[in-house]
């Protein structure tokens, strides 16, 4: 066999994986870069031209993206906050020996597997104006007198589909934290009580101090996920009405797709890259501090 | 004998427990309850007021129709029908391309940072995560044009490829933390019991490290069978369009019978549900150690 | 058969150093104890032995034959590993015929071969089984067989006993002393506990921060320790050392330190005037009444071992005494304390390398 150092062999070995992504990811960052450079619009090959950063100059004077930065930021702020919470509770009562757990367990990956899509679509037919179930249920529980056209209102547009996001993306965060849970010492516990700490006294000293970093680890991941939130948002409301659910990843595809405006479109990218890569190197310093990068 | 009564007390945590799971149990199964329900109704029961929550008739008769692609045409929405049968199909192979790419790119990269000390391992892992945090519209711009320009719009090869992005950073770190589950003793055991490097890596190594490579499959798999962005934009017709697009496609024509949309629904988070349910110890356990997928 | 030998071995990991040049010889069809406080090495040299880890320097020969190049499964050793190292995939008779599939030996000689070596080890109703559904013993079991089912030129051992409870080991330990003398091949076992060392070897190689103490017959290693390591981690509870200087009095040679002082045997004469530790083992003390023979001490605790009786004693410094049952004291009780003249040890107080031993006799 011929004699290869540990690195030669390491990078043999991830050489196929790194070739892969650096044709995927890395060159097409660096071109779409390229092309938020220019005015290019597919239905108007001709008229592309170099524009140098004229594209990221208009943002700052573009109305339709700046309501959709404040809506992003609404957007994130609120699924993040509902998640982080009903995830914790969730966790901590998944924590807990109860009849039926192992079902609730179950339960709680189900959203996990549901498509972006389907989630949209489901929830669509739940909250429909006129046949939708949620104003069956309100109805028949006498909350509301009349059907409700939840989804025309901006704000009531607005909060459902956070709500309908939150659903799609609560077990990751629930899995996380129970991981988080798992690792606190039964021992713990049990000399918290006979140091004669209440349940709340125990919750806080040594419950909380465990979750923290779980806690981080969610709150980053779950802020990246709800600021490239697409997938629900396309199919529930496309956007609308109005502006009112046009986060800015419904924007850039739809500035994309259907106004084939390449180089804006491009320009939103970076900038959504850039804000994602400022949280993700929040991420990389979290996992760092725990040591995952250790070998 | 006399006892001494104990002080009775209310049971207060188990009651929170138990409502608290109670409320959780209908929040995450209800929605999905709705439309599962909903697809084995006829359309006016589906609308009716007040709704009805068990379907009092029901009917396969949703399901039926993408069978019959002709009689689509004569139904509202019936492109979206016609489709579905071949978008079930092309989620399929995708799917399961992306799922095999994906172990055989990953299984050595991880190996490496399982079992070699290299220098820049951290630098590449961390290479590697970066790569995952990159948003898909990043990319779905420049990836557009490279696949127009190669001639692969609207085929599994474009897909099959922007997924390989996405799955292929999480692959390797869920991968990464299985490997390194695996004893070393046992290869060393390998090794004396006569095996070469191969040997070992393929009749004791691999096998040991199953659950990892099933994990990771079954991530790959989900990541691909549920995408949508990418599928929106490198498909035009039912030669690549999957099941998401498809699904959209009923969502967003206004005329959509409810019933069909459902049941579309249902047959597009029926695959991933089952694979989440089959393994989900292993996929918890993946997800908890790569706490990467989102 | 192999005869083993081992000439300037030496494994470094960058600076620091695990093996520091090893010198051995292991006869044909001998058992030889590698023992060590943890990290002193022995496991590292046993993986050099074996081929898993490849030395820094220093070359390893099987019957003379150099072989340090021989990738592990290009060496004719066989293997028992701490952690059992079972195949979890593989059935008990998949585990233990593993290497003659792999040495391509015919199928049905495989399998009877399996069953020979299963019902020497009294498994062989456990053939059809996962390891995961073993019990410790019997996934121990499975991991010898998968050794002996192997013609190796030597077997190996890395300390098989250790995750065993305290009963089985024992009974295992026998065990397995029986079993190299069926066998008759050569055996090198590593292991931190000194009785299985005492106990199994024909020859004990004692490590100690990568460099070989001594090696030597489990008598010899026990009665004339060649340094204080070597004294104090052979034996338990471990040799009392006591530090002081020799004087010339009276035409008497004595040993005289701040705790204890005390005429030395004439065989002694040769050790020139310097700073030494005197060492006794502490079933060479005896303890009498507090008007006994011998200097005074206190009771500091007695610990009834059963037959004996672990005592420490407090005579300027604590001793332990192993005394035969029974013996009642309490803390702080008088007793006088005697050093068996013809059991003590002197060493260099500077380099502990040892400087008079009595000579081994029966006692």
């Amino acid at each position: 066999m011929p004699k290869l150092t540990e690195t030669r062999r390491a990078c043999l070995l991830n050489g196929p994986a790194i070739v892969v992504l650096a044709a995927l990811v890395a060159y097409p960052i660096g071109y779409s870069f390229w092309v938020s450079l220019h005015r290019q619009n597919l239905k108007r090959p001709k008229a592309t031209r170099f524009i140098g950063l004229d594209n990221y100059l208009s943002l700052w004077h573009d109305p339709a993206f700046l309501a959709s930065l404040r809506t992003t930021a609404l957007f994130v702020l609120l699924v993040v906050s509902m998640t982080v919470v009903l995830a914790t509770v969730l966790a901590l009562v998944l924590n807990e020996t109860f009849l039926g757990r192992g079902v609730l367990r179950s339960l709680a990956l189900l959203p996990w597997a549901m498509p972006g899509v389907v989630n949209g679509l489901m929830w669509r037919t739940i909250f429909d104006a006129k046949t939708g179930v949620l104003n069956g249920l309100l109805t028949q529980l006498g909350v509301v007198d009349h059907y409700q056209a939840w989804l025309s209102s901006p704000t009531g547009a607005f909060f459902l589909t956070a709500f309908a996001q939150v659903w799609n993306t609560l077990p990751f965060a629930v899995i996380l934290l129970l991981a988080g849970l798992a690792t606190i010492p039964k021992d713990l516990y049990d000399a918290a009580t006979v140091d004669r700490a209440g349940v709340v006294q125990r919750f806080r000293q040594v419950t909380l101090p465990w979750l923290l970093h779980p806690l981080l680890i969610v709150l980053i991941l779950e802020t990246m996920n709800a600021f490239k939130a697409f997938d629900t948002i396309y199919v529930l409301t496309g956007g609308g009405p109005g502006d009112a659910t046009d986060v800015i990843a419904v924007l850039n595809i739809r500035t994309a797709l259907t106004y084939t405006d390449f180089g804006l479109g491009s320009a939103y990218a970076w900038v959504i890259t850039l804000i994602t890569l400022l949280v993700s190197l929040g991420y990389v310093a979290a996992l760092y501090r725990k040591g995952s990068f250790e070998l | 004998m006399s006892t001494v009564p104990l002080r009775y007390r209310l049971p207060w945590k188990k009651i929170v427990v138990y409502a608290l799971a109670a409320c959780f149990a209908l929040y995450l199964l209800m929605p999905f309850y709705w439309i599962f329900a909903m697809s084995f109704m006829h359309e006016v029961d589906a609308i009716a007021v007040p709704p009805q929550w068990i379907p009092a008739k029901p009917t396969l008769e949703n399901y039926l129709s993408f069978l019959k692609p002709n009689a689509g045409e004569a139904l509202v929405g019936g492109r979206a029908i016609e489709e579905t049968p071949f978008a079930l199909g092309n989620s399929l192979v995708v799917a399961i391309a992306t799922a095999a790419l994906n172990l055989l790119l990953s299984v050595p990269a991880a190996y490496a940072f399982s079992r070699l000390r290299f220098r820049g391992a951290k630098l590449l892992l961390i290479g590697y995560l970066l790569t995952r945090m990159v948003p898909s519209v990043a990319i779905i711009i420049p990836f557009y044009l490279m696949m127009r320009s190669l001639d692969l719009l609207d085929t599994y090869g474009a897909l099959i490829l922007s997924y390989l992005t996405f799955s292929l950073p999480v692959t390797i770190w869920v991968l990464k933390d299985f490997f390194r589950a695996v004893p070393r003793e046992l290869e060393d055991a390998a090794r004396v019991d006569r095996c070469g490097w191969f040997r070992t890596l393929w009749t004791v190594f691999l096998p040991v490290a199953a659950p990892g490579l099933v994990a990771a499959a079954v991530f790959s798999f989900m990541t691909a069978w549920n995408e949508f962005m990418f599928a929106l934009f490198m498909t035009s017709t039912k030669a690549a369009k999957t099941m998401p697009v498809v699904a959209a496609n009923f969502a967003t024509d206004m005329n959509t019978q409810f019933t069909l949309m459902a049941a579309a629904g249902v047959l597009a988070v029926l695959p991933p549900l089952l694979l989440v349910l089959i393994f989900q110890r292993l996929l918890v356990q993946g997800m908890a150690a790569g706490s990467v997928k989102g | 058969m192999a005869h083993v030998r081992l000439a300037g071995l030496r494994k470094a990991y960058g600076d620091a150093v695990a093996v520091a040049g090893l010198d051995l010889d292991v006869a044909d069809r001998e058992f030889l104890t590698l023992v060590g406080p943890s990290g002193c090495g022995k496991s590292t040299t046993l993986r050099m032995i074996c081929g898993l880890e490849r030395a820094t320097a220093g070359e390893v020969f099987f019957d003379d034959e150099p072989v340090g190049y021989l990738p592990a499964n290009k060496r004719d050793v066989a293997m028992v590993f701490q952690s059992y190292a079972l195949y979890p995939h593989k059935t008990v008779a998949q585990n233990i015929g593993f290497a003659l599939r792999m040495m391509r030996v015919p199928r049905d000689e495989i399998a009877r071969r399996v069953t020979e070596t299963a019902r020497a080890l009294g498994i062989e109703k456990l053939l059809a089984r996962k390891p995961k559904e073993l019990s410790g013993g019997q996934r121990q079991r499975v991991a010898l067989g998968r050794a002996i089912i192997r013609d190796a030129g030597a077997y190996l051992l890395d300390e098989p006993l250790s995750n065993l409870d305290a009963q089985l080991r024992v009974d295992m330990r026998a065990e397995l002393k029986r079993l190299h003398a069926d066998l008759a091949r050569t055996f090198v076992y590593v292991t931190h506990d000194q009785v299985e060392a005492m106990t199994m070897s024909d020859r004990i190689a004692v490590l100690h921060e990568g460099e070989l103490q001594q090696c030597a017959r489990p008598e010899e290693i026990y009665h004339r320790p060649a340094n204080m390591f070597v004294a104090s981690f052979m034996g338990s509870p471990a040799m009392n050392f006591v530090p002081g200087r020799i004087v010339d009095e009276d035409g008497r040679r004595l040993f005289r330190g701040p705790a204890w002082e005390q005429e030395l045997p004439a065989e002694a004469a040769k050790v020139a005037y310097r700073d030494v530790v005197l060492g006794v083992r502490p079933e060479d003390l005896r303890l009498g009444g507090p008007d006994g023979e011998g200097r005074c001490g206190k009771v500091f605790v007695a610990e009834p071992l059963g037959a004996d009786v672990l005592v420490t004693v407090d005579v300027g410094t604590l001793v332990k005494a192993r005394v035969p049952a029974p013996f009642r004291a309490s803390p702080d009780d008088p007793v006088s304390v005697v050093f068996r003249s013809d059991r003590l040890h002197l060493f260099d107080a500077e380099s502990g390398v040892a400087l008079y031993a009595p000579a081994h006799t029966e006692r």
